[in-house]
């Protein structure tokens, strides 16, 4: 039975990528402002979710080279390899010089056990964003400067993460996969919390 | 390529009953006219049982072996067409129905007579003796690199002659001249002084009354037009453009899609199935459970466990309901077995040493390790590996009114016919078989199995139906490449001369020479125990001479560290009565340049194994960057005896090379709770581009009688590996995968 | 559900659950069986196609989102022409193919690669075809291959090139 419904709720994602691509604004509460220190508990969220291998296994620095770590390629923490298929995604971060990341990468995610995973505009994110092996406090900074963010204010990084539909994937991952921590919506109340506290990073 | 054509392909009986005996036209008065009305069209003469002449003069090779990429239709056809004189742009192939006579009995000598060269007086009774023996043994067998050495050699060419001998009578009597006037070339008869010039063709039926000679004359190596030179391969076209057939391929009228999952842990059964959910999904007709099967086979019998199949409308839906299953397995008590329980038992029997078995014993060993100045001691451990043959394994099926028409592609066409009879409980006559392309044979295309679930699930649907196993299907139910151990012990002289060789391995297949060394050795004590475990056992390109080409070959290399001395010049001071050896070895070295030094972090390592008839020696040239291995390039020299088609050699050797090196340097399935872990590519990886080497290749005709290519090239690979990883690094690999212990550049595992 | 599909420039209505890898479509719907399974979850290259003359691994490619796009296979390489298309040619010229169960899926991702990219390097070739295997490992001679036919290839530019698809389409 739980099988049928992943079949389900998977079919409903290849009709309807959009349905799960929305964070409605209706379920976003209003920012609150905190003290830093509970400004710096929210932020350690939101590191916790950039950190995590959904994340950081494609904000890679400039070899562009996506890496495969984490539990889910059977590798304990602090190991990692490149991604298989010694794949480049070149300076277009998708791959089209070489191959395509939608070579594999459909726009939803296999069903099958080691499938690859799939999403819309499936590819790399910019190389100026780069999370891979960053501390806490540099992906904050990271995060604050709109040269290193794609030229976004803190709300437009908040929206970003309420509606991309290849953000949303870290938590749709498909089976085998373990998602990010908490849910968008979560992710999306941390940060704006952070925001409207002053934004305060860590300490290297 | 010919094949049959899609019709005839696709009717029932049309092949069934009478037969024909491969070679036959080779015994007098034994002449098979049932082959007749299988291989003859409209206006064609049968000739021989190789050979069809038609009316536009085309030669048709009817060849007894699978195509499994091997390039073998074509060798062969050289091999007929040179010794006919035939014209090459009008040799057509066709490969041989599965019919009960059509058992490869040369390919029976070369298994239990191997080696034995005949006098021409006695081949007859050898002929008919034999013929008897592969009946019985159901042989029509494509493995053991038998195809250009036993068929091409006694088969083809005596046939290609014989033929052309017949043509010659047949002309002289018609011209009233003599038969040594006739002279042939490109399919046409010529007698010069009367300026008479005539086709094949012209002169087919009268020679088809003749009775042939089975003692023709052979051409010699100066005289061969066709052997020796590259042809095209006839396959190749089709395998471009999408229009080959596969076994998955074939497309039969109202058939449906099968999938199946057998009890992980193998030999295990069924102890519940809850297949609600499954057959609830879209486009699934039926789950059926399939019960043990076992076949006695030609080379080792097998048994496997119960099997859950889901019957559906398409592949996808079969995918997608086999997933959708609940079953409980029976493990039939090995369901805690390890391979970590495995090796620890070949180490216990190995040591226990109980029922040892000798290959080898000459000298006295206990005296040569006396008498030794240097022991040394090494143990040397493989795992079990998989064949993941390109082509997932495939069958359809039609089962109907006691009869059953199958299509496989597989390397044993008559057993599996026998197999899929017996299953089901027919005779042999009531299963029509077709044997296809197959995308890869490796060894695993030998083992019924899968034939087997196919015809049993057709009878229980009563519906063609087409079985496809998901590739980790393939990579859990294989017949594995055994885990092994090897333990040694060598004595060395004061000035390194090696005094004994002590070898005890656990599980010994086949061929038996597999474990011996060409080296000079006085005193060898090399034997092995049998420690089984419940993996299946089924053979593996070059079967135990890919173990025992990384085992043997990397120890000597040892022994040569040991004695201060070159691996290479090591190894060819003990080859002194072995010329065809030391050639290889000694060429290999030159072309790899083993002379000249190599730059830091650079090394070349060097390995020599006869198998299968050719002997091969590698150089592997690596560099270490960034900590890592990179395979810079592989030299190869193979002896074949004589390469018939040389670029097929060449093509054999690069190939059996990135297979050799896929598994030293991935190559590990495992067991966990009695089962395989591993499931597809991702975690059980093939060589890819970027990491494979440049392959440089090299062959020496020396003329002795010819051997094998479609396995000679994978023992040496690993321990020319390891033993260049040795050279540069000074790290000395007893393991196998070797990405185990050192990491390789690009493509590693994930 | 019905779905129309371009394969080869030719217009298919087909039934299938929208979950169903283009793959199966192919060998089993619309009997172009030069397509080949190999591993069934993109690790092989076996099922490659073009589409929109791009290389994509049609195993794990669901129907669904396909409709309205060009797809070629093996079958519709050469095109309409009964010429061989220069990669097939300097296959066989090369004698490429052993077993030839992976050659379809090689072929698709050379082509793919020699529209983006006419005159690729070693490098540029080892990368596209890295997600391609060959348990014949004919690697050495696929990578020459290429070379040949890149070589043989008419001067286009990659823009020339999607606007002949876009004629043709």
């Amino acid at each position: 039975m739980k099988t049928s419904l992943i079949i389900t709720a998977l079919t409903t994602f290849i009709l309807l990528p959009a349905s799960l691509a929305m964070t409605p604004e209706d379920e976003r509460s209003e920012p609150v402002v905190l003290s830093t220190e509970e400004a710096l508990t929210e932020w350690h969220k939101v590191f916790k979710v950039f950190s995590h291998p959904r994340c950081t296994n494609c904000h890679v620095p400039e070899d562009h080279r996506p890496r495969w770590s984490g539990p889910s390629f059977g590798l304990s923490e602090g190991e990692w390899a490149y991604h298989g298929m010694n794949i480049s995604s070149g300076e277009t971060r998708d791959g089209q010089d070489s191959i395509p990341c939608s070579a594999c990468h459909a726009e939803s995610n296999s069903e099958l056990p080691h499938g690859p995973p799939g999403a819309p505009h499936w590819k790399l994110a910019p190389v100026e964003m780069i999370w891979w092996d960053q501390s806490s406090a540099q992906i904050c900074a990271q995060i604050k400067d709109p040269a290193r963010n794609g030229g976004r204010t803190l709300q437009d990084v908040a929206d970003h993460i309420a509606h991309d539909a290849l953000v949303h994937w870290g938590w749709e991952p498909g089976p085998g996969r373990e998602p990010a921590p908490y849910s968008v919506a979560a992710t999306v109340t941390a940060f704006e919390n952070w925001a409207a506290s002053g934004a305060p990073c860590p300490a290297e | 390529m010919g094949k049959w054509t899609r019709r005839a392909f696709l009717s029932a009986g049309v092949l069934a009953g009478g037969g024909i005996l491969v070679g036959v036209a080779l015994r007098p008065g034994n002449r098979n006219d049932a082959l007749a009305p299988f291989v003859e069209g409209d206006g064609q003469k049968l000739v021989h049982a190789y050979i069809k002449i038609d009316q536009d003069n085309v030669v048709t090779a009817i060849i007894p072996h699978s195509e499994m990429g091997q390039g073998v239709h074509t060798a062969l056809a050289q091999m007929l067409a040179d010794e006919l004189d035939a014209d090459w742009n009008l040799v057509r192939v066709e490969e041989a129905p599965a019919i009960g006579d059509y058992s490869l009995y040369s390919v029976g000598r070369g298994f239990l007579l191997q080696g034995i060269d005949f006098p021409d007086i006695v081949i007859p009774t050898i002929e008919g003796v034999m013929m008897m023996l592969s009946d019985s043994l159901d042989l029509q067998v494509t493995g053991g690199s038998m195809s250009v050495r036993v068929t091409g050699t006694y088969g083809m060419r005596v046939a290609g002659a014989a033929t052309r001998d017949m043509l010659k009578r047949a002309a002289a009597k018609a011209w009233g001249v003599s038969e040594k006037e006739i002279t042939t070339e490109k399919s046409m008869l010529i007698h010069t002084a009367t300026s008479r010039r005539a086709p094949y063709a012209e002169f087919a039926a009268a020679a088809a009354e003749m009775t042939p000679s089975y003692t023709p004359k052979l051409k010699e190596i100066k005289d061969y037009k066709l052997m020796g030179q590259h042809k095209p391969r006839f396959d190749i076209p089709a395998k471009v453009d999408g229009s080959a057939k596969f076994a998955l391929d074939v497309r039969v009228p109202g058939m449906v899609y099968a999938t199946v999952k057998r009890a992980p842990v193998f030999g295990g059964t069924v102890k519940s199935l809850d297949d609600r959910a499954a057959r609830a999904i879209e486009g699934v007709l039926d789950v059926v459970t399939l019960p043990v099967t076992s076949a006695d086979m030609m080379i080792g019998g097998f048994t496997a466990g119960e099997v859950v199949a889901v019957v559906a409308e398409g592949y996808w839906a079969a995918q997608r309901g086999l997933r959708a299953l609940d079953i409980q397995w029976d493990n039939k008590g090995n369901g805690a077995v390890s391979s970590a329980d495995i090796a620890a038992q070949h180490q216990r029997d190995i040591e226990a040493g109980a029922d040892r078995k000798s290959d080898r014993s000459t000298g006295n060993i206990e005296d040569a390790f006396a008498n030794a100045d240097t022991i040394l001691d090494a143990d040397y451990t493989i795992p079990y590996l998989a064949h993941t043959c390109m082509e997932p394994l495939n069958a359809t099926a039609d089962y109907r009114d006691g009869q059953c028409e199958i299509w496989v592609g597989c390397q044993n066409p008559l057993g599996f016919r026998r197999a899929v009879a017996d299953v089901l409980g027919l005779n042999e006559e009531q299963v029509t078989f077709h044997n296809l392309l197959m995308g890869g044979g490796f060894g695993r295309k030998s083992r019924p199995d899968w034939a087997m679930q196919a015809a049993l699930l057709s009878k229980a649907v009563g519906k063609p139906v087409q079985l496809i196993w998901s590739r980790e299907e393939d990579v859990r139910q294989d017949f594995y490449r055994p885990a092994s151990r090897s333990v040694f012990r060598a004595g060395l002289s004061q000035d390194g001369e090696l005094l004994g060789w002590q070898n005890t391995y656990v599980n010994k297949q086949e061929p038996a020479e597999a474990p011996l060394i060409p080296y000079a050795v006085e005193a060898q004590d090399i034997g092995y125990v049998q420690s089984p475990s419940h993996v299946p056992w089924g053979a593996w390109r070059s079967v135990d001479e890919s173990m025992h080409g990384f085992f043997t070959e990397s120890f000597i290399d040892e022994c040569a560290v040991a004695a201060g001395k070159d691996p290479y010049e090591y190894r060819a001071n003990m080859l002194k009565a072995h010329p065809r050896h030391l050639a290889v070895l000694n060429r290999a070295a030159e072309e790899a340049g083993w002379s000249a030094p190599l730059g830091l972090g650079r090394g070349r390592g060097i390995a020599l194994k006869e198998s299968f008839g050719s002997i091969v020696a590698q150089v592997a040239e690596i560099s270490i960057m960034n900590e890592q291995v990179v395979i810079d390039r592989m030299v190869a020299v193979i002896d074949p005896g004589f390469a018939v088609a040389p670029d097929g050699v060449v093509a054999q050797i690069e190939s059996g090379i990135i297979y050799g090196l896929t598994a030293a340097i991935y190559g590990e399935i495992t067991i966990e709770d009695g089962a395989v872990q591993q499931s597809n590519f991702h975690d059980y990886p093939a060589l890819r581009m970027t990491a494979s080497p440049v392959i440089e290749t090299h062959i020496i005709n020396s003329g002795y009688a010819p051997g094998g290519a479609g396995e000679p090239g994978t023992p040496p690979a690993a321990s020319a590996l390891a033993n260049a990883i040795y050279a540069a690094t000074g790290k000395r690999l007893r393991d196998l995968p070797l990405n185990k212990h050192i990491a390789f550049a690009e493509g590693g595992r994930a | 559900m019905t779905k129309k599909l371009r394969v080869n420039g030719v217009e298919h209505t087909v039934d299938v659950d929208p979950s169903t890898p283009l793959l199966w479509v192919l060998r089993e719907q619309l009997e172009l069986t030069g397509t080949k399974f190999g591993c069934g979850i993109a690790q092989c290259g076996a099922c490659t196609v073009m589409i929109e003359g791009v290389a994509v691994r049609s195993c794990i490619m669901p129907v669904a989102n396909l409709e309205g796009r060009d797809i070629t296979t093996i079958e519709g390489l050469a095109g309409n022409t009964q010429t061989p298309h220069p990669l097939q040619q300097a296959w066989i010229d090369h004698q490429v193919p052993q077993c030839g169960y992976c050659q379809s899926g090689q072929l698709m991702s050379a082509a793919a690669l020699l529209k983006r990219n006419p005159q690729p390097t070693d490098a540029d070739i080892n990368n596209a075809m890295e997600g391609n295997i060959c348990r014949c490992g004919m690697y050495d001679r696929i990578r020459e291959a290429i070379k040949t036919a890149a070589e043989a290839m008419p001067e286009t530019t990659p823009e020339q090139e999607i606007a002949k698809e876009a004629d043709n389409g």
